[in-house]
């Protein structure tokens, strides 16, 4: 999966609320029927690189298991660059499948 | 910007980050196992937080600081080869660092004055002809007219006798508004006021350069306001110039400051502000007005200066202009100085090629030793790019140590050469900025010069040896053949012109400087006491003949007569037959120093008649009689 791709995923499943890391993995998993698998070694550069662009912050907070961890938090400039990539997202799926119908 | 922002707070945090998302991975492992992911899929866990954590950008910093940990370690193990190696290639640098800050103090660093930026010089030029001084009409001509310029300071000099002194002093004779214009106004008592002393009617004025001042007055300030006595004229003292004031950087700083304007009345019947012709002697510079250039001012100087040949056509040669070189700086570059430059700039450069490659050497030798080192880190799975990286920052380190001991070394050199050329206080031989970049880029050139090919040779997969040592001694030979055959050539260079032929005698010559005009004598008597001193002379036994040259050879010192067109001296020609002692050096400036002894011996006796009492030809015999009974005076 590309990175942005990843990126824009995270971003999305963070919009109903914060998650910690392994959650957001679990979350990504399931609803895509258990066909992608969120790796650690992809996942968290991607949670650093989100970081440090600024559409997340992180919090520290207590997990189902009762033990401390992080999590993410969509923010403002996060929520506007999810709907600019799934506008873009859109257009281009859009277009691809238009050339899918008619070619 | 946030992001720049938090790249940078990152950097601050990075333990603490780098804690956080350990702890955050093990979490994730810990869920992962209780899910009944076996644990051998996990990955390496290392691996994984290192590739999170390079997204931050900040690898590199990280790198670098382990290697220069490791190669500090490493020099600190073996101090006897750091040592010598800072040693061999603080040589090299401090050279070139000297020469650089030579270099820097006359033409890169500007004078210590206000705006040096917008001070030019200006200088006569046409086909064929120049002149550095402008006659002084002409300056005032332009000063009045020319919209370019924000002001005119105009300077000459002329050495005045103080009190009843026997040696003379030098006194600058400038415009009233050089202090104000080149912001000195910062000094004991006050300095010149255009409003107060440029009449010519003023009361006469002079101020005191600040080493005279500690020379000759220890340094008292109850002399502001004394009344002093410049070639037997009163003038009252009015202020010291500060202690770091260049002025114009005019070579030799003089002892007297004065106006302009009063030049006539110290020196009788000078004509320096009325003559049209080049004997003014008057150098001109100019302050720029805001956002003029150089150039801009000279086309405009163009036009006024064939207005002024309509006015007075004699003081204005053929197709002449006036050209601007940069004012605010010890000396302008000019298209002559480059050749010399280039040599000197090759020269030092060859010693830091030697010093490299000598260095480049011991390198290679000591890395010898290191070689089970080097593929025990191969063997730990380094990449060669990791380990040349590493052993070019062991040569960086010593390369930067270098460059501070070069820093250190080229400011003796300089510290050493201006305590020989007696420089004035304000010429500072500190290291400035320039001076600290240059030694740190010369290091870096030399860390890569000397550390590369090392390097390379010993992480290279087949150790195919000797070629890039033939490389280093070839260069440390060839550079080293060059410096010694250039050495060579200025030493026997030197040597002619030491011993050449000059197509005459000059061992066996006298000259008399008796600097009349500084002693009131007019055209008249002047051209009577030289006849007189010239009869007696003649008489003299051992004496064989008598001249009179308005410039002495092997030397350039201008003596003027008062109202003689041409400058005058007096010179004696004189046999005795026994052979000078020292063998005759000739060098360019400094003639009363470097010329043969017997001519040391008269211009000394020059300065020592050079009072109004002393000056007859009768002390002149006697002098030159001691001088042939062989005893020398100095």
């Amino acid at each position: 999966m590309p990175s942005g791709a990843l990126a824009m995923l995270v971003l999305r499943v963070l919009r109903a609320g914060p998650l910690h890391g392994y959650a957001i993995a679990q979350k990504i998993h399931v609803l895509s029927n258990e066909v992608l698998e969120v790796e650690e070694g992809s996942l968290y550069p991607a949670l650093q690189k989100i970081l440090l662009k600024g559409w997340v912050s992180a919090e520290w907070g207590i997990s189902e298991t009762n033990r401390k961890v992080r999590f993410y938090k969509l923010t403002a400039a996060g929520r506007k660059q999810l709907e600019a990539e799934l506008r873009d997202y859109d257009r281009v799926t859009e277009a691809i499948k238009a050339i899918l119908r008619t070619a | 910007m946030g992001e720049l922002w938090r790249r940078f707070w990152y950097l601050l945090h990075r333990r603490q980050m780098q804690r956080e998302l350990q702890d955050e991975m093990a979490f994730h492992r810990e869920m992962l196992e209780r899910d009944g992911t076996p644990r051998k899929h996990f990955g390496n866990e290392t691996l994984l937080q290192e590739r999170a954590h390079d997204t931050w950008g900040w690898t590199w910093i990280e790198r670098l600081a382990q290697d220069l940990r490791y190669g500090m370690r490493t020099l600190l193990r073996s101090p006897a080869f750091s040592i010598a190696a800072v040693l061999v290639l603080a040589v090299g640098i401090g050279v070139n660092v000297a020469a650089f800050g030579l270099f820097n103090m006359f033409v890169l660093k500007p004078l210590p004055v206000r705006d040096p930026d917008t001070l030019v010089r200006l200088q006569r030029s046409a086909p064929g002809t120049f002149a550095s001084s402008v006659p002084y009409p002409s300056i005032a001509f332009y000063r009045d007219h020319a919209k370019t310029l924000h002001a005119v300071i105009a300077s000459t000099d002329r050495d005045v006798i103080l009190e009843r002194e026997n040696v003379p002093a030098r006194a600058r004779f400038v415009t009233t508004n050089l202090f104000h214009e080149l912001g000195a106004e910062t000094g004991l008592g006050r300095v010149f006021d255009p409003g107060l002393d440029d009449r010519k009617d003023a009361p006469p004025v002079v101020m005191l350069s600040h080493t005279f001042w500690e020379q000759h007055y220890d340094s008292n300030p109850a002399v502001v306001g004394r009344v002093v006595h410049l070639n037997h004229k009163p003038a009252t003292v009015v202020g010291v110039a500060p202690r770091n004031f260049s002025g114009l950087g005019l070579p030799h700083e003089p002892a007297f400051w004065a106006p302009l304007a009063q030049q006539p009345y110290f020196v009788e019947g000078s004509t320096v502000l009325t003559d049209t012709s080049l004997d003014g002697m008057v150098d001109m510079w100019a302050r720029l007005e805001k956002g003029v250039s150089p150039k801009a001012a000279e086309q405009e100087l163009l036009a006024l200066t064939d207005e002024l040949r309509r006015q007075s056509p004699k003081s204005v040669w053929d197709n002449e202009r006036l050209v601007s070189e940069p004012g605010g700086y010890l000396q302008a570059v000019r298209k002559d100085d480059v050749p010399m430059i280039m040599l000197v700039g090759t020269l030092v450069l060859l010693i830091l090629t030697v010093a490299c490659s000598n260095l480049g050497g011991l390198m290679l030798a000591r890395g010898v030793t290191r070689s089970h080192e080097i593929s025990i880190r191969f063997a730990l799975g380094a990449s060669r790019q990791r380990i040349v990286r590493q052993l070019l920052t062991e040569s960086l380190l010593l390369a930067a140590m270098a460059a501070m001991a070069g820093v250190g070394m080229g400011y003796l050199c300089l510290r050493v050469f201006l305590s020989r050329v007696n420089a004035p206080p304000w010429l500072n031989p500190a290291p400035d900025w320039r001076v600290v970049l240059f030694a740190g880029a010369i290091g870096l050139i030399a860390s890569v010069v000397f550390g590369l090919a090392p390097a390379l040779q010993l992480t290279a997969k087949r150790r195919s040896g000797t070629r890039s040592r033939q490389v280093l001694v070839t260069a440390q030979i060839a550079a080293s053949c060059v410096l010694l055959i250039v050495a060579g050539l200025l030493v026997r260079a030197l040597h002619f012109a030491v011993s050449s032929d000059t197509g005459y005698d000059h061992e066996h010559i006298l000259v008399v400087d008796p600097d009349l005009a500084a002693h009131g004598y007019s055209a008249t008597t002047a051209r009577s006491y030289l006849d007189t001193a010239q009869a007696r002379l003649r008489q003299l036994p051992g004496v064989t003949s008598v001249g009179l040259t308005s410039m002495a050879p092997l030397g350039h010192k201008n003596v003027t007569f008062r109202n003689f067109r041409q400058p005058c001296r007096a010179w004696f020609l004189q046999h005795n037959g026994d052979r000078a002692p020292q063998r005759t050096r000739r060098a360019t400036g400094r003639y009363e120093r470097s010329c043969c002894q017997r001519i040391v011996g008269a211009t000394h006796l020059a300065r020592r008649v050079s009072t109004r009492q002393a000056v007859s030809s009768r002390s002149i015999e006697r002098t030159l009689r001691e001088a042939q009974r062989g005893r020398r005076c100095s």
